[in-house]
């Protein structure tokens, strides 16, 4: 995955920008796993999501390790993330009624789902991000990453391991387990 | 096994990764162990939840957005470049920019400009290998080839520099990709509006392009499609006569309506001649198709003043009724069954706030935004600005939130949508489009068409130049109120079933739903040997005199390999008993444009007499075969709604032996006001999808002919019109 990244990224500094469409096309779910998870709407999300790859674009010069896109994209994610939430604070509610409304179109435990995916270590977030947003099944995995069955499950494993430790349990409430 | 071991091979067996041995192990383990059991239930809706995570976020496409962004970015930071660098008074220069490819070259030449007042880039980018296109941010489909590019017209390329195409205004760029080693080359018509005619002619003469045509033509007003007919047909029910209109099933196919006449007008009409038999009766017809092109090549939408106005009555409030339609829409949208309950357990108001939301999708910084609510009285929730000035996110949010409850009251949400347009009533409609969308999930009634009514004070609008697009959520407006919309100035209407189709048709459709660009079209027949005997595509079109076509407007349609999407209207021609025969028809063409500047053009034409059946072209052919499929299928649904005994012994109506279609008749014209005057009285009830023997043996023999004629214009797409024959005709 790494190495195509490295490719593509020359591509894109080497006059074809359009090249830039492969990276947003396979980072672009996993972004918007990090950011409803961070934010918990998922519009919003979007928005950001598009800003950040935008950026991301039009930093790709100052890139140092090409091997590590999506950390590095995540990392200007954050940052577009903290920006929005300070904007949103200093308008002024539009309209009225829109406190209300909030809240109630989002699980909280589905974002937070999200959000701990994202936060997985590389090798575990790749696995369950491929699993689960790409869709495919472990030995289709397995062929993809060059590794063994065993290892994909046992990845898969640690993963959910991971999981459980940092989002609530299923019947409890939120707030209880929220760390 | 125990449970430590269990712990670790847990995984591997729910994703069926162990072997049989192991796996069965593990079941038995399980069986007996509620630990472990907890255990493998509690990793299964982690499963769950994150397959069910990964299929929602799955489902949302961010590339052609960013790559959009980022190639506005790029043209903006180029710019800002090239001005900072002044070199603009040095004439003639080229400059790399660094900031968005090795190879961008940017041209400038002010002082002998092509268009005035601004700076012009061509950007000259380096050959992409054929693999790698498209080249930068727009779709495919925003392309045009231009033929007749070769490795020998490269070293014209220079001329091309020196002639200084460039970027108007709205962030639009001219973007030329020159392959020097194979043969094609094409050229981004994004925002490029008018200059576009300008930059496609001085290729021409340059030997880049032959003829690269426009890309769109025109289709007429009124309905954009037969979805009613097509869906009671599935559903087994009889649909009326007036749910297949010529012009929606038009607008189901494209059409090549190329004559050998040019021209760089707005809007000109070419002609195709047919000399056809009837296929029951033989009889010689005429026809005559008036093609809708333009001679544009390409349109760039107004930027718009949008008030949206919306439906928030209680009635919006009711579960959307999708599995009512679900099997005919499910299969128009190719919807799964998740997806199909995912549609069902909306509300109309959700369908409405998503379609809206979609709408807003469309919306570019410089297009105003405005929106009004409406239940017992109408609420100004948004005045008219800016979208770049609003804060689209909260909108949104909004948008998701609004709840609806109370009556409805149509025409006080019309008066105060229109009267946010009242500081924008004088603006210029060349560079605005004035509009109002009212989403509504009632069925207005016929009081509202009158004076005070919703589609009398819409009339009243478009007089100033405010025009309405009508959306049913739900529902299918009445026949009598589509006709209402479409003979009104710069009005059309749509329907949503879902708010996916909703989507998919603003995303195919937006640009030329709202840029109506010609408006009281008039095309005057004048023959010794030929009168209008009947019009098909136009609605409301005056057959009284037999000599004049009136169009109230006519929207950009797609275009496509030189066909344009329902660019037709057809003519059906009734010779003149004349002692000389004479086979010339003057036509005579008046329009106006959107500023209201009058335009004419006249032409002579000639039927060439002959026994034998003769067509212009598959276009012509094409129209004919839709146009005699509709009336047949209009007969058969007259015929058989008569006969149900509605009207038996009323002298004053059609009876339903008026509409049996024989060897003796022939393809029979269902007239328009008798469809109408029936209406009421059936609009109501259902009835359940019938053939008598007589018309099944029609369909059948028709489904012959009408196999053939597809064959013979090579049109695939023509075969649901066969599958719907062989239903009724079995």
């Amino acid at each position: 995955m790494c190495r195509s990244d490295r490719k593509t990224i020359e591509h894109c500094l080497n006059g074809h920008p359009d090249r830039y469409r492969h990276l947003v096309q396979r980072y672009q779910t996993p972004l918007l796993s990090y950011l409803t998870g961070r934010l918990g709407d998922l519009e919003q999300s979007e928005e950001v999501a598009q800003e950040t790859l935008v950026r991301a674009y039009f930093s790709l010069g100052k890139l140092k390790k090409p091997d590590s896109f999506f950390p590095w994209l995540l990392g200007i994610a954050g940052r577009v993330v903290l920006e929005h939430l300070r904007s949103e604070k200093k308008r002024m509610p539009y309209p009225p009624d829109r406190q209300e409304q909030r809240g109630n179109d989002q699980a909280p435990d589905d974002s937070s789902l999200e959000e701990a995916v994202s936060r997985l270590p590389e090798p575990y977030r790749e696995v369950v991000l491929l699993r689960y947003y790409g869709g495919l099944t472990c030995s289709q995995l397995a062929e993809k990453l060059d590794l063994a069955l065993g290892t994909v499950t046992k990845r898969l494993s640690r993963a959910y391991a991971l999981l459980r430790q940092s989002i609530p349990k299923p019947g409890k409430k939120n707030s209880e387990v929220m760390s | 096994m125990n449970c430590r071991e269990i712990e670790s091979c847990l995984v591997a067996w729910m994703e069926g990764a162990l072997d049989p041995d192991k796996a069965e192990q593990v079941e038995r383990h399980i069986e007996s162990c509620p630990s472990c059991a907890g255990s493998a239930e509690e990793l299964a809706g982690l499963q769950e939840s994150l397959l069910a995570k990964g299929k929602e976020l799955a489902g949302r496409r961010l590339e052609t957005d960013v790559m959009d962004r980022i190639f506005r970015e790029q043209v903006t930071r180029s710019r800002q470049l090239a001005r900072r660098s002044r070199i603009a008074r040095t004439g003639l220069i080229l400059t790399a920019a660094a900031v968005l490819v090795a190879a961008l070259i940017f041209f400038q030449r002010p002082d002998e400009g092509f268009f005035e007042g601004s700076t012009e880039s061509a950007v000259l980018v380096d050959p992409p290998a054929a693999d790698e296109l498209p080249y930068l941010g727009p779709k495919l489909d925003d392309w045009i080839d231009l033929p007749n590019m070769s490795k020998e017209t490269s070293p014209k390329l220079n001329s091309l520099h020196s002639l200084g195409y460039g970027g108007g205004g709205g962030g639009g760029v001219n973007a030329v990709v020159v392959n020097n080693a194979t043969t094609w080359s094409r050229i981004s018509k994004t925002n490029l509006g008018t200059q576009h005619a300008t930059f496609g002619e001085n290729l021409k003469s340059l030997g880049y392009a032959n003829d690269p045509g426009s890309t769109f033509g025109f289709s007429v007003g009124g309905a954009k499609d037969i979805a009613n007919f097509r869906e009671n047909i599935a559903k087994g029910f009889l649909p009326l006569p007036s749910d297949i209109t010529c012009e929606g099933l038009f607008y189901d196919y494209y059409f090549d309506m190329n004559d050998s006449y040019r021209s760089r007008d707005l809007f000109y009409p070419s002609y195709l001649a047919a000399v056809t038999r009837d296929p029951f009766s033989h009889r010689e017809e005429c026809y005559l198709a008036v093609g809708l092109n333009s001679g544009l090549e390409s349109f760039a939408r107004k930027k718009l003043n949008l008030v949206v106005v919306l439906d928030i009555s209680g009635s919006m409030d009711s579960a959307f009724d999708v599995y009512h339609y679900d099997k005919v829409i499910s299969k128009r949208l190719n919807l799964s069954p998740e997806e199909m309950a995912q549609e069902a357990g909306k509300k109309k108001i959700e369908v409405a706030c998503e379609s809206l939301a979609a709408l807003l999708d469309h919306l570019k910084p410089d297009d105003r935004l405005g929106l009004v609510v409406f239940s017992d009285q109408a609420h100004l929730r948004k005045p008219l600005r800016y979208v770049g000035a609003t804060d689209m996110v909260r909108l949104r949010e909004h948008v998701a939130g609004i709840q609806a409850s109370g009556s409805t009251n149509m025409s006080d949400g019309m008066r105060v949508g229109a009267s946010c347009f009242d500081e924008f009533a004088n603006i210029d409609p060349e560079e605005y489009e004035n509009r109002i969308i009212f989403l509504t999930d009632a069925q207005p009634n016929r009081g509202e068409i009158g004076e005070s009514g919703l589609l009398g004070m819409a009339s009243r609008q478009a007089d100033r130049g405010v025009y309405t697009t009508f959306i049913g959520v739900g529902v299918d407006f009445n026949t009598e109120l589509v006709e209402a919309i479409s003979l009104m100035r710069g009005a059309n209407y749509y329907s949503v079933h879902s708010s996916r189709e909703f989507r998919k048709r603003l995303g195919e459709e937006f640009e030329f739903m709202v840029t109506p660009l010609v408006f009281d079209l008039r095309l005057n027949l004048e023959s010794a040997g030929y009168r209008i005997e009947k019009v098909y595509g136009a609605p409301g079109a005056d057959t009284a005199s037999g000599n004049l076509l009136k169009i109230h407007t006519l929207f950009p349609s797609r275009r496509t390999e030189e066909r344009t999407r329902g660019g037709v209207v057809l003519l059906k021609l009734s010779r003149k008993e004349l002692l000389h025969r004479d086979d010339s028809i003057f036509l005579s063409v008046s329009y106006e444009d959107r500023a209201g500047k009058a335009h004419r053009s006249e032409r002579t034409i000639c039927f060439a007499p002959g026994e034998a059946e003769r067509f212009d072209n598959k276009g012509i052919r094409k129209a004919v075969l839709l146009a005699r499929y509709g009336e047949l299928m209009r007969s058969w649904l007259m015929h058989t709604r008569l006969r149900s005994g509605i009207t038996a012994g009323q002298p004053h109506l059609p009876q339903s032996d008026d509409f049996i279609v024989s060897s003796e008749t022939g393809i029979i014209v269902v007239p328009r006001p008798a469809v109408q005057s029936l209406l009421g009285r059936w609009e109501r009830t259902s009835v359940a999808l019938s053939v008598d023997a007589h018309y099944r043996k029609l369909f059948a023999s028709f489904k012959s002919y009408f196999a053939k004629e597809m064959e013979a214009v090579d049109d695939k797409s023509l075969r649901q019109e066969i599958e719907i024959l062989d239903r009724l005709g079995r």
